[in-house]
């Protein structure tokens, strides 16, 4: 915490972190310095937005499946595949996207437009397929991560239950719907609020390394990470470097105050605090 | 018979699906595969293919020559891992059970306060200086374990999600009753009743220790510590710095000529990721079993 | 009561947790080098240590090769040296944290590019005095023009190397592909005169990637303006003259954006380069390309020839004759760092380096006879001993051009004593940029700086390969840079020049 102050200084550490001369609200400058500011803003939040949802339902869907899967082998090769992404460094995953969409030996232009007649792709300078190469590239990897929360969470819901919905006839859409979702509920609540209190926040790895910096898709890929990244790597500046990440714990805990709030005026047991 | 039919039916569903899916993770994986194993020519002559036109070990030939460096650095990475997952696991928990309950005074100000600490780092630097100069981990074991992967507040938070919603606090009352005591109550009732959320948190855990790469770069200058993932790391980014600097490469062309090539680069990716793909049934049945656990006493 | 303890120890884990999240208060600076004595003491075990940070790969033979240079330091400088090496990948960052922290680290090697940061956060000393008082064999190497060039404002950060002062550029060609086809490069003064060539090669070769390297490897690579520190706003024509111009604006950038993006749509150049972070020397190493852009100094066909397994041939474009210039020149600095706790002794080892060429060898090249070889004793040519190469080398640093005085040292196969002194001499010969020894300080200007970064790091790379036409993008990145504060920084760097100039009459 005490390190926020860096944020309203300009360091220098001969004199100390204390010691250092206070510049205000100057080192916030640069964060809104050009119209990038909204390009950027708008990017991060709603990449963030598209994924939290996504993942959210698409980790129920496959979590339900999952749970639902009588082969035992199946089930853990099932479970095994959601999670293996996970297990992936975003530098070697952007290697992978590059193997597939490289213009010159990619294998989507190669094996798939060029013997189909279709002209080749160069996807690294077309800003518009970003944000589903991005989306699809996010679920890949992190949609194994609330599915298996989900999963031990439907876990934890007492087998007789079922057992009592199926003696009285309900079909397995509606078990689903009457049992399976409403206990899922206290984790998507939890997992969300995390998630928006991370809004302003995104992953570095998947904007910058994954779109290999290129600067034509900056239009779509630029994020408020990357921004400051790109900004700061040459200055170094670390007043200026921490002014942002203040600036997105602010924005974040603004939004989780208002939805924590939301949540228990709703129901007061599912709120985080 | 009308609900075995509709059964019948989902379990296909379910199954044509998740296969589906199972196929759209894998892939990129066997692309990976199969680039390590494409001899290095073809593969800038004829791009990346499922099925190259030229076998080549040449890569993982390179990796045998560094065989040792790369066995030092997993008996790191799995110590690191063990070691921090289990403390990871039983903070967590210890944390998160009496904030569960209803009775704790002051509950709400500490949840607030463990999730403000998530939110407000004081980022790098300060960080840095209490590791370094008051904690003195730098270039010690420790400090791949300690800083920020020890304790997340977010597990903290689901495994309190977790134990308030599954766990009946009616239980707890009536163990207390019977005499036990908080610690008893914590160890023989909450751990074994969520088993399947430790489970699962302790599957995060292990895998940020496993993924791991930023406390090595951070905290490490001495390269006798280094995990796998700070090998693979640091090849990666010696390719990006290397290249990136013109004035610097011409300086530095002959470490450059040095530089793993495309092939090694995925190579090494493999072999960072061939003790999961090892272990992971293994960790499986005791994933598949806590579950089951949990499931039943729940 | 129970709940007491539970609360308790609830609480005490808690605090530990917060620690993660908490700061704490700095050491203040260590400037206590004032005090350190004059006598040398006679025992290694009581000598200064001087703690180094060299940047290159881990050396396995490390410890041999400290304690073969502590012998030589301890009798003739009376200290001893401890080295850290830091990846190329991590330096930046390592050196940075540890130069934040409480942490002993006496000499820093200085890369141009972090020299506000080190400066403006006081996280390295001002060596003026130090530099009057002990540098002697650094004043004799470097000359006293070169010797305190690496200032800010006048505060001494580091002290330059011997390596090339000056940037001029070229294309390295496969010969052998030269050779096939007869092509004859001598009259290539340009890279635009490189067409018929690279014309002749692609009817041939279709499949020939012609020009390769990594994103913003080509034009940045042949036209070299006199940056003035970041490049937003140079001194054109080797800084000739003293008024400063948009190097995006510039003659020299727009003709060669032309050129490229005409070569790039006739499929002379890779498709992938505008994302590549592979180099020149990387991608030519494994088959199937032709050339690649890269700095001139004498000897670059036979280094690059070395590391490619190609024999390659240089071939000079540069739109402007070579010259020297700040950033060429302090490219590479020596510095101490803030918690240097004897800044004598620091300096008097620093300085002891420039002059020895027995512990530089030994720092560069190992132990002779276990890490190398003479092979050639009359040109002072070395190289590795029988059944030893790069791959299994157990020392062979290799950093002579971050290192205080690579001139004097032995020279590794592939070069020459001829390619070194060739190097010394054009440092010589070479034009001089009026602004040399000017070196720009941003703080001021920080946030213009930030914003242009990205605006750089968005257009920059797809019109230097030439995937952007030049006729839109660069009106459009021009525009852009000048909404992101471009005029603001040039007016300051002017008003910084002209006073500069002003103190230098």
């Amino acid at each position: 915490m005490f390190g926020t102050i860096i944020a309203f200084k300009h360091i220098n550490y001969q004199k100390g972190i204390l010691g250092s001369d206070w510049v205000g609200l100057k080192n916030f400058k640069f964060l809104f310095a050009t119209n990038d500011a909204w390009v950027i803003t708008r990017n991060t939040l709603l990449y963030n937005l598209a994924f939290i949802v996504i993942n959210t339902v698409v980790g129920i869907i496959l979590a339900i499946f999952i749970c639902d899967v009588v082969s035992k082998k199946l089930k853990k090769l099932y479970q095994s595949a959601v999670l293996l992404p996970y297990l992936m460094s975003i530098v070697i995953i952007s290697y992978i996207v590059f193997a597939f969409l490289s213009t010159e030996n990619g294998m989507v232009n190669n094996s798939l437009l060029i013997p189909f007649g279709k002209n080749p792709i160069s996807w690294y300078a077309e800003p518009k397929y970003w944000p589903f190469i991005l989306t699809l590239v996010n679920v890949w990897k992190g949609v194994g991560y609330g599915c298996l929360i989900y999963i031990s969470a439907i876990n934890g819901i007492p087998k007789d239950y079922y057992e009592a919905a199926n003696l009285d006839g309900a079909g397995k859409w509606k078990q689903i719907r009457c049992i399976t979702l409403p206990s899922l509920v206290p984790s998507v609540i939890t997992l969300t609020l995390l998630s928006i209190g991370r809004i302003f926040y995104s992953d570095f790895g998947l904007f910058y390394q994954v779109p290999l910096d290129s600067g034509t898709l900056y239009s779509t890929t630029n994020v408020i990470d990357t921004y400051v990244y790109r900004a700061l790597i040459k200055l170094g500046n670390v007043g200026m470097s921490s002014a942002a990440c203040l600036y997105q714990s602010v924005v974040g805990f603004v939004l989780v105050l208002t939805a924590n709030l939301i949540v228990r005026k709703v129901s007061k047991e599912n709120a985080l605090f | 018979m009308i609900r075995s039919k509709s059964n019948m039916r989902f379990q296909i569903l379910a199954n044509f699906i998740l296969i589906l899916f199972t196929i759209f993770v894998i892939t990129p994986f066997i692309l990976l595969i199969m680039s390590s194993f494409t001899e290095e020519s073809t593969l800038i002559r004829n791009g990346y293919s499922f099925f190259p036109e030229k076998f080549s070990l040449g890569a993982y030939a390179y990796i045998w020559k560094n065989a040792s460096k790369i066995m030092r650095a997993y008996g790191i990475t799995i110590l690191v891992t063990v070691v921090g997952t289990a403390v990871n696991v039983m903070l967590s928990t210890m944390i998160a059970y009496p904030l569960s309950l209803e009775q704790l005074p002051g509950r709400r100000a500490i949840t607030f306060y463990l999730f403000f600490t998530m939110l407000f780092s004081g980022g790098l630097v300060p960080s840095y200086l209490l590791y370094s100069n008051y904690f003195h981990i730098k270039n010690t074991i420790w400090a791949l374990i300690v800083p920020n992967l020890l304790l997340s507040a977010m597990s903290v938070l689901l495994i309190r999600t977790y134990i308030s919603t599954s766990i009946p606090s009616a239980l707890f009352e009536a163990a207390k009753v019977d005499g036990a005591g908080e610690f008893t109550v914590f160890f023989k009732l909450v751990i074994p009743l969520s088993k399947p959320i430790i489970v699962t948190m302790g599957t995060f855990a292990g895998l940020g220790y496993w993924n791991d790469w930023t406390n090595g770069l951070y905290y490490l200058t001495d390269t006798k510590y280094y995990s796998i993932q700070n090998l693979l790391n640091k090849m990666i980014t010696d390719i990006q710095v290397l290249s990136s600097n013109s004035s610097m490469a011409s300086q530095a062309s002959s470490e450059m000529a040095k530089l793993p090539t495309v092939g090694v680069r995925m190579a090494i990716a493999v072999v960072a990721m061939l003790p999961i793909f090892v272990l992971f049934p293994f960790l499986q049945k005791y994933f598949q079993k806590g579950i089951a656990l949990g499931a039943v006493k729940g | 009561m129970k709940k007491k303890i539970l609360s308790m120890l609830l609480s005490m884990v808690l605090t530990v947790a917060c620690f993660t999240g908490c700061g704490s208060n700095p050491s203040s600076g260590g400037e206590t080098g004032g005090a350190a004595s004059t006598e040398t003491p006679k025992n290694p075990e009581d000598m200064y240590t001087v703690t180094m940070a060299v940047i290159g790969n881990d050396q396995e033979d490390m410890d041999l090769v400290e304690a073969e240079m502590n012998k030589i330091l301890a009798e003739k400088v009376g200290a001893q040296i401890d080295v850290i090496t830091l990846g190329w990948g991590v330096y930046q960052q390592q050196l940075q944290l540890m130069l934040s922290g409480a942490e002993k680290l006496d000499l820093v090697p200085i890369m141009y590019n972090n020299v506000s940061t080190y400066v403006n956060s006081g996280q390295v000393l001002d060596m003026s005095d130090l530099i009057d008082q002990y540098g002697v064999n650094m004043k004799e190497a470097l000359g006293e023009d070169i010797l305190k060039i690496a200032n800010m404002n006048g505060y001494v950060y580091g002290v330059p190397v011997e390596k090339e002062w000056y940037a001029d550029s070229c294309l390295v060609m496969r010969k052998d592909i030269l050779d096939k086809y007869n092509l004859d490069v001598s009259n290539v003064k340009s890279l635009a005169d490189c067409a018929p060539i690279f014309e002749t090669i692609h009817e041939n070769e279709p499949d020939m990637k012609i020009i390769v390297g990594a994103k913003d490897g080509l034009i940045g690579n042949i036209y070299f303006a006199d940056v003035l520190s970041d490049r937003f706003g140079v001194l054109d024509n080797g800084g000739a003259d003293t008024t400063i111009v948009n190097y995006y604006e510039t003659d020299n950038y727009k003709n060669l954006a032309a050129t490229v993006h005409d070569y790039y749509e006739k499929g002379y150049i890779d498709k992938d380069m505008a994302t590549s972070t592979d180099a020149g020397t990387t991608i030519l190493k494994a088959g199937n390309a032709f050339c690649f852009a890269t700095p001139y100094k004498p000897g670059v066909a036979e280094q690059e020839s070395l590391n490619t397994g190609y024999e390659l041939v240089a071939v000079r474009i540069n739109p402007t004759p070579a010259f020297c210039y700040t950033n060429a020149v302090a490219a590479i600095t020596w510095g101490i760092g803030q918690n240097c706790e004897n800044p004598e002794m620091t300096m008097k080892v620093l300085d002891y380096m420039y002059g020895d060429p027995e512990l530089m060898n030994l720092f560069n090249w190992g132990i002779e006879g276990v890490h190398y070889v003479v092979k050639d004793a009359e040109n002072d040519v070395i190289g590795f001993p029988d059944g030893v190469d790069a791959s299994n080398a157990k020392y062979n640093l290799n950093m002579g051009w971050e290192l205080p005085n690579q001139y004097k040292i032995h020279v590794w196969e592939g070069s020459s004593r001829k390619i070194m002194d060739a190097q010394k001499e054009m440092n010589a010969t070479a034009n001089k940029s009026k602004a040399l020894g000017f070196m720009f300080d941003s703080t001021s200007v920080s946030n213009e700086i930030a914003a242009l970064n990205n605006v750089v790091s968005e257009y920059s790379a797809s019109i230097d390969c030439g995937a952007a036409d030049p006729a839109t993008a660069i009106p459009e990145f021009n525009e852009k840079l000048y909404a992101a504060g471009l005029q603001t920084v040039m007016d300051e760097k002017q008003k910084q020049l002209n006073e500069w100039l002003e103190n230098q009459k």
